[in-house]
């Protein structure tokens, strides 16, 4: 007979004992392998929407708001290096359909064929045309569409400025284009494509790009480059830049014949500041044009309305007085008669600017009239006048449509001549210094630059000056930027260990209790080895090879187990992460995760073994020949007498010190302490109990007795079901409410009752009191109260809905005076050194922000103070610093930034996609009403009370997930009492026996036992509770002092019912088995 | 063979120090038989546990051969009494997984006899023969009497060719009939095989069949007869 032999033997005379040990090690197993495997799951599930999203796309150049040639992309293809890639257009839009269902933010991307070539998998492409186009599942789903199915798409026609720019014209109505569903293309075919770093799927709509760009008059107009190579954003941009015509830049060149001159003119009515800037560098010679519409030009008691003013450096031009001094103003004759102005009259302008809050807001300036030129030669040339929107095709002045809140009735009959005859042409000319002064504003200061015709080779000069950035295109590595995001800020993978911690613990001890059952059952046999000569350690290593074997089984048997765990703790993530649709999450095993896991587990496992058994081992062979399996005690003062008190005050200190250490560190610290303390005062009570001789001897003093036999025993029992409950009970605690009281200005709703979003932006409108009703609303305006509205910039959703990365927030930037006025929200924290107010948004020298403490802590991992870099339109590195937190607001996932100081780096951002608003009416009537109301702008109107109740949800369902493994757990501990019991009662047989023989009924040996089994539970109760209670203590008056209670009320009697369950289970099972059978 | 000089016990027990074993000397020497007799929780086992190495003595010392067993570590200890001893106990303690033939063999688990192991198996076989088991080589020890059982356990303290057996109580839950049997067994053995027998006893026949009888009385050993009615 071989060792291996008597282990084999072992193993198969002993399987039923080895059996318990075998199940605990599978769900030991099985819960922190599905942990592993969850995190596996979700990473690779990231990962591969990531691929999805982006597809083969390396690099992107993004416009946003500023487009380029679609046919840039041909250029590209024929240069030499040849890259592969497809120009998009994408834009946002509500998709409707026939039968009255409607969805908004729908991406809108037209494309080319070659845009399928970057699918990850599927590159068939569609065939698609002006009215046949694809769609992605996510859109058939939400819309139920099917190929062959008609929808239609409502947009917002891009402008050609941004349309908060004075001059941009009038925001024009929505545009519609019918088309049908050809096909549906599924996430590994692009349709998944989105540069958005998110895990959910966005609807989209794929249509050719030439129908897109004519729908929205913008052919040949793209604002996404998809680039396939693996190039350096350098390479591209050098690539872009030999292939990039005036057109990419928004740039024209304009003869102007009676100047002899040439015009470099912007089709964004300004000339951004920085290109300005690097042309007069470039072109010395150039002069900036600056023409402008003036509202009223006034002298002598007489007026004239809406007139172009036109500054221009005097020595550029032949007609104008080289002493023109920017005091002065110059008029054409038509304009000194209509006044009857003359040299040395002052003469009165006045004109829109933008004030603070986006409000136009109109200025007037007196100027001295210098001369007067005739309208004539260059001074009544039309092309003075740059294309304004709304006014240059216009064909009567009262037709225009600027943008701007004109009185057309004050138009005469001799403006319209005027009109009929010379356009454009300005009526009076000033110094640059003055237009600069007077219309200078975020988008440019100048509406063109002029210089003298015949310039060589002005364009190539222009191209080889300029780079895309400063345009606003930016290029993006997205292929390195969606890897980034898709290494999610949650760890899911710790996030289960940490939340099944307890489970695996209680896993753990359970199963070295029934191993050391085993162990403590043969005992004997131990014993006789150590008598026959086996060397203890000999022993020792078969015990725990054999020990080995079962736990290996019962990890592989957990790995099986794992596979479905896990798929169930998908399903909880699911109901956070997704919003239905296709499953989100595929099931993922790494083999790291497993061997890693698997050895990680068994090597616990052994290690706690290994602990007990040696503890066995240690003792002398004739005592083990001797006991059985009695528990040898350790006589003398136990050490738990000084443990309680010890444990005890450090978790007082831990609460003292919870503002220092953080509440959850000083609740987790204080918590273990006082499990600590009760355990071992528990301890020191058995020890007492046992040791304190008595006269007299009653069942209650037996069960104390017998509870004191086996110490270890009654330990773990008692101390696995005090730390489940105090860890349910506690982390039940933490539970979110609230989000009722919106009316609270101070609260996370800020005073306000809906969050609405669109799809279309929303412009200032020709009111200059434009948020008085920003979102057109006419006779329902009355239902809100205030709205305020906020520009959404660049930055992802860093909210807890998205399981991505995010490096960089999305910037939401609003007019915060508003919000101090109201006094709106709870500032929680700020930076040292900044002021707890709204004000401070609008100072220092890095772009300030304010942010949700959650996302601060959990996603960004940052603190006030600490900057992060965005780049602006230009593409230029600037910081944004977090200035401070807000405390739970309906903010969560984004920088709240001063709108102002926003607009000093994107100057371009249009419109508004996001207001809070309050009502003086009922929530869900007016919520109806405005969600009707607002359905041509494709908003989204939820109630701020929902938005915090789906943000609450979120950690809710963490604490859900929690508590169901804890509660597992404290099933496990039930399990382990019912184990323990029915040990308890087999190894006591004879005992019980005696006692029946003796004359003691069956009924008193009942109550005994039950007298013992209570006593555990009682214990664990007490302790488990008491921990929970004073640990949470710091967190009840924000929960709510009643709702908590309720809740540990409940799951108090709900423990108790379990474990009493569990010990009549055991009494019951030994019933039958044992017990009276012996007698 | 055997020579105990001032051998002490004490165990530590919550309210006092319990003195079993005070001053205690033996002489036993090679070949002889001994039976130690008293009352209950007189300390016989204890002593037995001592010359069989498997307690350490308070003070004193256990010499067996030239072998001071008391200053022995745990794994020298096991090495004496897998090479040396034989151990009967009155429970048996025969592994319930084992047949008993394996129960036999065990003691060669201890991994370094020099015997090949199907020698030892051979003996075994033998061994088991002589006790009146050959029949029984693959049954289960709950399949067997208590006598065969003993049997075993007999055979099983014989595998390592011991030169002193020490049996605790070994007829103690059997029969008449079958504690003759035995005790002819284990004198048998004695005789024929010049093993000597330490035997601890209630049983005043199988006393008075050994050699010499003490009885252990106030933690010392009282010699009682002296080489009478040996079988």
């Amino acid at each position: 007979m071989t060792a291996r032999t008597f282990i084999t033997r072992g193993l198969r005379h002993y399987r039923g004992a080895y059996l318990g040990v075998l199940l605990g090690a599978a769900l030991g197993a099985m819960v922190l392998l599905g942990a592993l495997f969850s995190g596996d799951s979700v990473k690779s599930t990231l990962h591969q929407i990531a691929e999805q999203r982006t597809g083969k796309t390396t690099l992107v150049l993004a416009g946003g708001e500023n487009f380029f040639r679609a046919s840039l992309s041909n250029s590209l293809n024929r240069s030499d290096s040849k890259p592969e890639t497809a120009p998009v257009l994408q834009l946002r839009s509500q998709v409707d359909t026939p039968s009255g269902r409607s969805t908004g933010q729908v991406n809108l991307f037209g494309i080319t064929p070659a845009f399928w070539s970057f699918a990850p998998g599927d590159t068939t492409p569609p065939a698609l045309d002006a009215k046949s186009w694809a769609i992605n599942r996510e859109l058939a789903r939400t819309l139920d569409l099917k190929p062959g199915d008609s929808i239609v798409l409502r947009l917002g026609k891009p402008g050609l400025a941004s349309r908060d720019a004075p001059l941009s014209g009038e925001p024009e109505e929505l545009i519609t284009v019918r088309g049908t569903v050809a096909q549906i293309r599924d996430d590994d075919a692009m349709g998944r494509f989105n540069l958005e770093a998110t895990q959910l799927p966005a609807p989209a709509v794929f249509l050719p790009i030439e129908t897109l760009a004519g729908a929205i008059e913008r052919n040949d107009r793209a604002n996404l480059l998809l680039f396939r190579e693996p190039l350096s954003t350098d390479q591209a941009t050098a690539l872009v830049r030999k292939s990039a015509q005036l057109a990419d830049y928004g740039l024209s060149l304009q003869d102007i014949p009676l100047s002899a001159a040439t015009e470099i003119r912007t089709d964004r009515i300004f000339l951004p500041t920085l290109i300005e800037g690097k042309l007069r560098t470039l072109l010395p010679s150039a002069r900036p044009v600056v023409t402008y519409l003036a509202n009223t030009i006034a002298a002598n008691g007489k007026e004239t309305p809406y007139s172009m003013v036109t500054g221009i450096d005097p020595a550029a031009v032949d007609f104008l007085p080289d002493d023109l001094a920017p005091g002065q103003i110059v008029l054409n004759s038509w304009e000194a008669e209509d006044l009857a102005a003359k040299p040395g009259d002052t003469v009165t302008l006045s004109y829109y600017t933008l004030g603070s809050g986006n409000r136009l807001v109109e200025m007037s300036t007196s100027l001295v009239v210098h001369s007067i030129v005739p309208l004539a030669g260059a001074a009544a040339d039309k092309l003075w006048m740059p294309d304004f929107p709304g006014i240059a095709e216009a064909d009567n002045s009262a037709d225009w449509t600027p943008g701007l809140p004109l009185d057309l009735t004050r138009i005469r009959e001799k403006d319209e001549t005027y009109w009929d005859d010379h356009r454009g042409t300005p009526k009076a000319f000033i110094h640059p210094v003055a237009a600069y002064n007077m219309w200078r504003n975020r988008w440019g200061n100048a509406t063109s630059l002029r210089l003298p015709a015949g310039q060589s080779d002005l364009e190539r000069q222009i191209l080889d000056t300029l780079t895309p950035a400063d345009a606003g295109l930016l290029i993006r590595d997205l292929a390195a930027e969606s890897q980034t995001a898709a290494a999610s800020p949650v760890d899911i993978a710790s996030l289960f260990l940490s939340m099944s911690f307890f489970l695996i613990l209680a896993a753990v001890a359970l199963t070295a209790m029934l191993f050391r059952f085993n162990v403590e059952q043969r005992n004997h046999e131990s014993g006789l080895l150590a008598a026959l000569g086996i060397p203890p350690k000999k022993i020792l290593r078969w015990r725990l090879l054999e020990g080995l074997v079962v736990v290996t089984l019962g990890s592989a048997l957990g790995t099986l187990l794992a596979f479905a765990y896990t798929r169930g703790l998908l399903l909880f993530l699911e109901s956070i992460w997704n919003r239905g649709g296709d499953r989100l999450f595929q099931f993922h095993a790494a083999p790291a995760s497993i061997l890693g896991g698997l050895f990680g587990f068994i090597l616990l496992m052994m290690t706690t073994i290994g602990f007990v058994t040696r503890r066995q081992a240690k003792r002398s062979a004739s005592l083990r020949l001797e006991t059985g399996t009695e528990e040898v005690i350790r006589h003398g003062k136990s050490r738990a007498r000084w443990i309680a008190p010890a444990a005890a005050l450090t978790g007082l200190a831990a609460l003292a010190g919870s503002k220092a250490m953080g509440p959850q560190g000083a609740f987790f610290l204080a918590g273990f302490s006082f499990l600590v303390a009760g355990l071992a005062t528990f301890l020191t009570v058995l020890n007492r109990s046992r040791n304190s001789p008595s006269n007299s001897l009653s069942p209650a003093r037996l069960a104390t007795l017998n509870g004191a036999r086996r110490p270890t025993r009654s330990l773990v029992v008692v101390g696995s079901l005090a730390a489940g409950l105090f860890l349910v009970v506690s982390v039940t605690a933490f539970q979110k409410h609230g989000g009722g009281e919106w009316q609270k200005r101070p609260s996370g709703s800020g005073g306000f009752a809906f969050w609405i979003e669109t799809t279309t932006a929303v412009h200032r409108g020709s009111n200059a009191d434009s948020t008085a009703d920003i979102l057109q609303l006419g006779d329902q305006r009355g239902q809100l109260g205030d709205i305020l509205p906020f520009r959404v910039g660049t930055g992802d959703d860093a909210s807890c809905f998205n399981l991505n990365s995010v490096a960089r927030p999305r910037l939401l930037a609003t007019d915060t005076a508003v919000l101090e006025q109201r006094g709106s929200f709870t500032i929680k924290t700020t930076a040292p050194g900044i002021e707890k107010s709204w004000k401070s948004l609008r100072e220092g020298d890095a772009l300030r922000a304010f942010i949700d403490e959650t996302t601060l802590l959990w996603v960004l991992k940052k603190k006030p103070g600490d900057r992060i870099d965005y780049t602006d339109e230009q593409g230029n590195s600037f910081p944004v610093e977090i200035a401070g937190t807000l405390d739970g607001t309906v903010f969560q996932g984004s920088f709240i930034v001063d709108e102002q100081r926003f607009l000093e780096r994107y100057p371009s951002t249009g419109g508004y996609q996001l207001f809070l608003a309050d009502t003086p009416g009922d929530l869900t009537a007016t919520r109806g009403i405005l969600q009707k109301s607002l359905t041509d702008l494709g908003a989204t109107v939820t109630t701020t009370t929902d938005r915090l109740a789906a943000f609450h949800s979120v950690e809710n369902t963490y604490i859900s997930i929690f508590n169901v493994l804890g509660g597992l757990g404290v099933i496990l501990g039930a399990a382990g009492l019912g184990l323990v019991t029915a040990r308890n009662l087999a190894e006591r047989r004879n005992e019980f026996t005696q006692l029946h023989q003796l004359g003691i009924s069956r009924k008193i040996i009942r109550s005994l036992v039950f007298r013992e089994t209570r006593q555990f539970i009682l214990w664990a109760i007490g302790i488990g509770l008491v921990a929970a209670i004073i640990s949470i203590l710091p967190a009840l008056p924000k929960t709510g002092l009643l709702v908590t209670l309720g809740w540990i009320a409940a799951l108090a009697a709900l423990a108790a019912m379990f474990l009493l369950t569990a010990a009549s289970c055991a009494w019951l099972a030994y019933r039958k088995s044992a017990l009276f059978r012996a007698s | 063979m055997i020579e105990v000089r001032q051998l002490s016990k004490t165990y530590e027990t919550p309210s006092e120090k319990l003195r079993v074993l005070t001053d205690l000397d033996l002489t036993v020497a090679a070949g002889e038989t001994a039976a130690i007799v008293g009352p209950s929780g007189c300390g016989k086992s204890t002593l037995l546990n001592l010359l069989g190495a498997l307690d350490r003595p308070t003070s004193g010392s256990v010499k067996i051969g030239d072998q001071d067993i008391s200053t022995l570590t745990e794994e020298q200890a096991a090495t004496f009494r897998n090479h040396s001893l034989g151990f009967i106990f009155q429970q048996q303690h025969l592994l319930p997984q084992l047949t008993v033939l394996e129960n036999v063999l065990v003691p060669r688990l201890a991994g370094d006899w020099q015997e090949p192991a199907a020698e030892t198996e051979q003996r075994a076989r033998q061994l088991l023969e002589k006790v009146g088991l050959g029949q029984r080589l693959s049954h289960l020890p709950w399949q067997l009497s208590g006598g065969e059982k003993l049997r075993t356990a007999v055979a099983r303290a014989l595998i390592n060719r011991p030169k002193l057996i020490l049996a605790d109580e070994p007829t103690g839950s059997l029969d008449p009939a079958s504690t003759d049997t035995v005790a002819d067994l284990l004198l048998d053995l004695n005789r024929d095989q010049g093993v000597t027998l330490i035997v601890v006893t209630h049983n005043a026949d199988l006393a008075r069949r050994m050699g010499k009888t003490f009885e252990l009385r106030a933690g010392k050993l009282h010699p009682l007869i002296t080489d009478h009615n040996r079988a």
